[in-house]
């Protein structure tokens, strides 16, 4: 994306409002991402804060490859997936979510009531990370499996199957609660 | 809960429908990140210097701070300069020479690299900052390649020139705070704000200059600023080459020590002060070839959304691949080619196409799937012609765009 490059080529000789525009641009998808994957809004924040404090400090040597979203998303995805591994496989606290600001800005959204929401999110945050991470990273950060293969150095077959496995997952957990 | 065959879909809309970012976040994200560039641009400066003219502040409030700055800096300068030399030429004489440049051409050299990074300005009659062209050699930015950035008439043209992997193009686009970006960027050392610097520095005792006159009066004067240890530029000097008649700057190089010894790291010349430049030189339209790739930005992306109201504009933004491409061949199939426009980047639907595809019948529309070879999806689609043929195939559409939502790329 054009605009990106010229975004980060004027972030990189110090624009301040290049820089705000980039987190105004892509704040959003970025903390959805982290939300979904931690699943608590605190470190969500600290992931997107850690991504962005990084981002400033690597700008003079940062090359941009592919889109600059992407590249943010990986980062997100990336510092979420260390912070996981750091609790130990501490169970996650679903309610550290419900203090989340729903956005219902398209009038179908509020079909979707919040106890469905609520199961919805309990069951994405039972799965096994590896295939929450894809699942998300794929629905949600729409990242080709392709992209997230690379992004984490595995065969794209990997990811594949961790997506299947994953909505697999899924739909046992929501089985009973899930019309047919 | 809706059922399992739209599960993908769900949880795609639990994206949508997610968390927005509290104002409190925001503000403590963006605070520390913005107090994290600005010391990081300051260590820059401090460490590397950069090379680059100041454009004119467009704030009268910073401007009368300068003003005031220069004041007080003079003052002190004088007292302190009248106590360190016995020189006839003082510093404030450059800055009082510098305030009646309009035109320069500066040249930035670095040791390590054989072309210099150039500068064009012209300010108006009241030094407000009227046109500036930048040189910027491959080297300053390799992933880039070398670029020519022209700002006149708050446009920014910004011609890539290319690289072996990637063409070359013209970029243009308007920016409100343009000036604001170049002020930024160009805050940076430059003949005037030197000379006002090494005051401010000396004042606070950070700094030695010393003054060397000739007695060849065909040699320039040299002014000598050696930073002392209390300053966090310690170990680095520069000097100044200042022309006898004018007492404008003509060359400044900067040092840094090294193994006891200093090194030069950046010369800078200053050419041409106040020799009218060529108004072609900042007329990129006309210097670019014409087989250059040109981009309006802001035309190209007011155009992809045309037609679309700001009300409409996020159920466009939010569409999903498979939603777009429904959308996409209801539009045909109503001959609503107003709709069909908001998808399509030539902004033209064909006469012919019209004629093909008009009153088409949607028979089934996919899940849209990758493919190793294309960066956007595909979406297989199943249609009944008006002429009753049945056409199956695979519309191919990408957000990777300006307006960064869905559009049609292919397959039609």
């Amino acid at each position: 994306m054009i605009e990106d490059k010229i975004l980060l080529w004027k972030m990189k000789h110090g624009s301040s409002h290049a820089l705000s525009h980039i987190y105004e641009k892509y704040k959003s998808d970025l903390f959805s991402l982290a939300n979904s994957l931690l699943h608590d809004l605190n470190e969500a924040e600290d992931v997107v804060h850690d991504v962005f404090v990084s981002f400033v400090e690597s700008a003079d040597q940062f090359q941009l490859t592919g889109s600059l979203k992407g590249y943010l998303l990986t980062c997100v995805a990336n510092r979420s997936r260390d912070r996981v591994r750091a609790r130990k496989r501490v169970p996650v606290g679903i309610d550290k979510t419900d203090t989340a600001i729903p956005n219902y800005e398209m009038p179908s959204h509020a079909l979707i009531s919040a106890e469905e929401l609520h199961r919805l999110r309990e069951a994405i945050a039972k799965i096994p990370y590896e295939q929450r991470e894809v699942v998300i990273l794929h629905l949600q950060g729409r990242r080709t499996f392709r992209q997230i293969a690379e992004s984490q150095g595995i065969a794209v077959s990997t990811v594949q199957s961790r997506y299947r496995y994953g909505l697999d997952k899924l739909r046992s957990l929501l089985n009973g609660q899930v019309e047919k | 809960m809706k059922p399992t065959d739209n599960f993908e879909k769900l949880i795609r809309d639990l994206h949508v429908l997610d968390i927005n970012t509290s104002p409190e976040m925001d503000q403590r994200i963006l605070h520390e990140t913005l107090k994290l560039q600005q010391e990081l641009k300051q260590t820059k400066l401090a460490g590397t210097q950069p090379d680059i003219w100041r454009i004119n502040m467009k704030s009268p409030i910073a401007k009368l701070a300068a003003a005031a700055m220069i004041a007080i800096f003079a003052a002190l300068s004088m007292t302190f300069l009248e106590r360190s030399t016995t020189s006839a030429y003082a510093l404030d004489q450059t800055v009082e020479a510098n305030h009646s440049v309009r035109y320069i051409h500066i040249k930035g050299f670095s040791p390590s690299h054989k072309e210099p990074k150039e500068y064009w300005v012209e300010c108006d009659e009241s030094g407000q900052l009227k046109n500036a062209r930048w040189h910027m050699p491959e080297w300053d930015a390799p992933e880039d390649g070398a670029k020519v950035v022209v700002w006149k008439e708050d446009t920014i043209y910004l011609w890539f020139k290319g690289t072996a992997k990637k063409e070359g193009c013209l970029v243009t686009y308007r920016e409100e705070n343009g000036a604001d970006w170049l002020y930024q960027y160009a805050q940076a050392y430059n003949p005037k704000l030197t000379v006002e610097r090494l005051y401010e520095q000396q004042a606070q005792g950070k700094v030695k200059i010393e003054v060397d006159e000739p007695v060849d009066k065909a040699k320039p004067i040299v002014v000598t600023a050696t930073y002392l240890s209390e300053s966090s530029k310690s170990g680095r000097r520069e000097v100044l080459l200042v022309d006898r008649d004018t007492k404008l700057i003509t060359t400044v190089k900067r040092y840094r020590l090294k193994d006891g010894k200093y090194e030069c790291r950046v010369i800078q010349e200053f050419h041409d002060y106040n020799q009218p430049i060529d108004p072609g030189v900042f007329d990129l339209d006309k210097e670019v070839p014409v087989d250059v790739k040109r981009i309006d930005r802001d035309l190209k992306r007011a155009n992809l959304n045309k037609g679309i109201s700001p009300d409409e504009l996020a159920k466009y933004e939010n569409m999903t691949p498979k939603e777009m491409t429904q959308v996409f061949f209801q539009a045909c199939a109503d001959e609503d080619w107003d709709e069909l426009i908001k998808f399509m980047p030539d902004s033209e639907v064909s006469q012919k196409a019209k004629d093909y595809y008009g009153g088409l019948e949607i028979i089934n529309i996919g899940e849209p799937f990758e493919s190793e070879t294309y960066h956007g999806l595909y979406v297989p689609y199943e249609i009944k012609l008006k002429s009753g043929r049945i056409k199956k195939w695979n519309l191919a559409v990408t957000n990777r765009n300006l307006v960064e939502r869905y559009m049609f790329d292919g397959g039609f």
